[in-house]
């Protein structure tokens, strides 16, 4: 059955291949992050890279710091020390010293541990205010609506296409707050994979998830990562669920990472 | 001299309001602009018990507790309801702001909206040297200072006032500690009207009343707390006297017209150059 | 039949304030207690354009906006790190510190004496003197605000808004610029009620500080959060309210010493019954975080 639902997927994936340009970023490169909260230094010493097509698991105990290690990477929190860095297109740029929304545009965008979709709005609506648009200047706005509208049709079918990806588009105009814990996710991802960015920094997407939905949402990632050439950082507890896709899976004990290369992630390709 | 002290008096008073409103805003994080209602309100209650020939402690007391009765019924009314239904601040900040609106027109309505004096007793001038000090000038703030003592004494020693501190660091914790934050609330409702009554009656007392006088006096308050920084007694009495010694020199220096400016102008250099205020807490990561 | 005129223009000024300060609490999230400031600076910019530069009444409504908006921008620039309560504070200093300046600068505002002589408004060399002229060309101007917000809301900056609304944190991490947005719309909420003051202006002739402090924003506010937020037809409702129930009163024949303080007193009770049970207002669908 699941193998079914993967062939399935394959081809969703490939009719999406054309609309997706492949990933323009080579590296993301992180080292010395430290950082600590009143006194408790979470993070002491964290590395990791990423090349693109790559999945990371980021595993580690309750409250070790996975999720603060996230809030760095996407601008959220400022570390005491440390660079993070993301190469692209021969550019270097410096994670730690950008505005956490401007981050995305640049190529490095986060998933929400709660998701946090915005709950007045529809799933496509929830992904729409992804896309950079040339309507979010209210100027623009008024004196060329027919050009925002051209450049919103583009948009709401790239929107629906990711949709699409992740499996949601039926539900595509069901209000953010009417979808499952399942579904929700998937939305979630649809708009981060709007955001155009590269490397996707995703806080337990498998928690609240049945056995079976865990498996199939695991494998919906792998092959995004293999097709896009997107690399994600996938944090999850149950690091079993995750190490048939990964790479590299980094245990974060005590402020600092523990990297293991993984080999078997062949059966997915 | 005389602008120095005619200032640390004025500061005196406005430090007292902060201090009220610091006991509701610290603990609720409500913006309880109806306690300038309350603060409008005192002397007209004081005024009618002297008149029903109460002796002049008595009223103060009387009046005392039925302001701090109204204070715990605004928030049993309005502000617990929309704790319990988790409302965000700008709801809580409306709904003040209408209890405000229903108090001073309800004043009005009942005693008409000219200003008002107390008694007509000319008071006795104290000087020492060059400056000199009336002596009902004098009453209102040494009521407050006694009020504000008692409300330190009770903080530091009493239960309540040691989990009221708590409340401010934090809510949810105490909440799990199995305190009851309603009847926590409530108090901070009621000391803080308590205290905007005596403040009111003493000024009233000196300068006269208006219903409209304690909307200006309860934002003075509000800076005063905000300058101020964290603290219930403290910081806003800090933030009191200092606006009270700015607005004192401007009204020497210039015009009496450009105090209010000069108050917002302090608030926004505040808000600018040291947002967490003269008592500064210790410096913590903004959470998410 | 002149006095329903002379309503519908009050009620046409007052829906672009209305509208425009939803725009800032509806749109943007901002709790603002000093629209009546930025009204007041539009309608003095205006007049001062009007009377003493010649200006013509467009160019001049339009340069009054545009001194509105560019204060808000000189206001949330250094300001946009304040949130919330000091967002709030932020803006009682705003509005204390415009009357102040109404107030005091004597030479250029005439100070509590006020400006009068304010010209009618006149377009195309059409002077709009009657009343009833006066209400189809603000009625006409209205109607384009009306329309260039429903535009803004249903474009992809309404919705980046809306976003905001929703979760601020959220919005950040896919990218929305949300500083820049609550500075846009603050600056257009503005520019709009500064034409709103201008229009003001031009149609009671004379202008003084006491039309704009603390206590008229206060009223604006609840006029807003009244009718409701997030939509077009909750502030417009406000604005009907805010007109229409003085003269309502005048049918249950109040003394008239208190008919004001009944009007004001029915704004509190309505605004604190709405907090309890309504919070997005009467018509409005804002569902605050
Ligand atoms: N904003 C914050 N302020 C103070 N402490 C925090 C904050 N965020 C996280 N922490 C603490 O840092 C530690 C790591 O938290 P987190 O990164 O959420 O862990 P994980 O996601 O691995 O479960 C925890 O002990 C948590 O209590
Ligand atoms: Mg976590």
């Amino acid at each position: 059955m699941v193998v079914n639902n993967d062939a399935n997927l394959l081809t969703k994936t490939q009719t999406a291949k054309s609309v997706i340009k492949k990933s323009g970023f080579s590296k993301l490169v992180v080292e010395n992050i430290a950082l600590s909260f009143g006194g408790k230094q979470v993070l002491k010493n964290v590395g990791l890279e990423l090349l693109p097509g790559q999945v990371g698991l980021l595993t580690g105990e309750n409250g070790s710091g996975k999720t603060t290690l996230l809030n760095v990477l996407s601008g959220f929190l400022k570390p005491e020390a440390g660079q993070a860095h993301l190469i692209k297109e021969g550019k270097t740029i410096d994670i730690l010293k950008e505005e956490s929304d401007g981050l995305p545009l640049l190529g490095i965008a986060r998933l929400w541990q709660d998701i946090r979709l915005f709950h007045t709005m529809t799933a496509l609506e929830n992904v729409l205010t992804a896309a950079p648009s040339i309507g979010i200047n209210p100027f623009r706005a008024i004196f060329q609506p027919i050009k925002v509208r051209q450049q919103e049709k583009i948009l709401i079918k790239k929107a629906l296409n990711w949709l699409d990806i992740m499996g949601m588009k039926e539900r595509s105009g069901s209000s953010g707050d009417k979808l499952s814990l399942g579904q929700a996710k998937r939305v979630a991802i649809a708009r981060l994979l709007q955001t155009g960015a590269e490397v996707l920094l995703l806080d337990e997407p498998l928690a609240g998830l049945d056995q079976a939905a865990s498996l199939q949402l695991v494998n919906d990632l792998g092959i995004l990562a293999q097709e896009t050439g997107k690399a994600l950082l996938i944090v999850e507890h149950n690091q079993h669920s995750i190490i048939p896709i990964a790479d590299y899976k980094y245990e974060l004990v005590n402020g600092v990472i523990n990297t293991t290369e993984l080999r078997n992630r062949d059966d997915v390709a | 001299m005389q602008i120095i002290i005619n200032g640390i008096l004025q500061g005196i008073l406005i430090g007292a309001v902060g201090v009220a409103f610091a006991l509701v805003y610290r603990t609720t994080k409500v913006f309880h602009v109806a306690l300038g209602g309350l603060y409008s309100l005192s002397p007209y209650i004081f005024t009618m018990l002297l008149t029903f020939q109460f002796p002049i402690w008595l009223s103060l007391v009387v009046s005392m507790l039925i302001i701090s009765f109204l204070g715990f019924a605004l928030e049993f009314t309005i502000h617990r309801p929309l704790f319990k239904k988790d409302a965000p601040p700008e709801v809580n900040l409306i709904a003040s702001l209408g209890a405000y609106i229903v108090i001073v027109q309800l004043i009005e309505i009942f005693w008409g909206n000219e200003s008002q004096i107390v008694q007509q007793q000319v008071s006795q001038v104290w000087r020492l040297g060059n400056v000199s000090v009336a002596q009902l000038q004098l009453l209102g703030p040494l009521c407050v200072i006694l009020a504000i003592g008692v409300i330190h004494f009770w903080l530091k020693h009493s239960n309540k006032g040691i989990e009221l501190r708590a409340l401010s660091d934090n809510s949810t914790l105490l909440a799990l500690l199995g305190r009851n934050i309603n009847s926590l609330r409530g108090t901070a409702f009621c000391i803080s009207a308590g205290l905007i009554s005596i403040v009111s009656i003493g000024v009233a007392w000196d300068l006269g009343f208006s219903p409209h006088a304690g909307l200006d006096i309860i934002l003075l308050g509000m800076v005063a707390t905000i300058i101020g920084g964290k603290g219930f007694i403290w910081a806003p009495m800090a933030g009191g006297l200092l606006l009270g010694l700015l607005r004192a020199e401007v009204v020497w220096f210039g015009s009496a017209r450009w105090e209010e400016a000069a108050t917002f102008i302090l608030l926004v250099l505040f808000l600018f150059l040291r947002p967490q205020g003269i008592f500064a807490s210790k410096t913590r990561l903004e959470s998410l | 039949m002149n006095y329903l005129m002379h309503l519908m223009v009050y009620f046409e000024i007052f829906a672009i304030v209305a509208l425009s300060l939803n725009l800032m609490l509806g749109y943007g999230g901002l709790l603002q207690i000093a629209h009546a400031g930025y009204y007041g600076i539009g309608a003095y910019s205006a007049t001062l354009l009007w009377v003493h530069f010649g200006f013509g009444f467009i160019p001049g409504l339009i340069l009054a906006g545009v001194c509105a908006g560019f204060l808000s921008l000189l206001v949330s620039l250094p300001a946009r790190r304040f949130k919330g309560d000091y967002f709030v504070m932020v803006s009682i200093a705003v509005q204390a510190l415009i009357y102040a300046v109404l107030y005091n600068w004597t030479s250029v505002t005439n100070g509590p004496f006020g400006i009068s002589g304010i010209p009618k408004p006149e377009v195309l060399g059409v002077e709009f003197s009657s009343t009833g002229a006066v209400t189809l060309l603000y009625g006409f101007i209205a109607l384009i605000f009306i329309g260039v917000i429903s535009l803004l809301k249903t474009s992809p900056f309404g919705r980046a808004l809306q976003a905001i609304r929703d979760d601020e944190l959220a919005a950040k991490s896919v990218g929305i610029p949300v500083n820049k947005l609550k500075m846009q719309v603050f600056a257009i909420a503005s520019a709009l009620v500064g034409c709103a003051g201008g229009l003001y202006a031009a149609y009671v002739s004379y202008i003084d500080p006491t039309s704009f402090n603390l206590n008229e924003s206060i009223l604006m506010l609840s006029m807003v959060v009244i009718g409701g937020v997030g939509n077009i037809r909750g502030p417009l409702l406000g604005a009907f309210i805010l007109i229409t129930l003085p003269e309502a009163l005048r049918f249950v024949a109040l003394p008239d010493a208190i008919a004001a303080n009944i009007r004001l007193l029915i704004y509190g009770v309505l605004l604190i019954i709405l907090m309890l049970v309504r919070p997005q207002g009467l018509a409005g669908n804002y569902r605050y975080q």
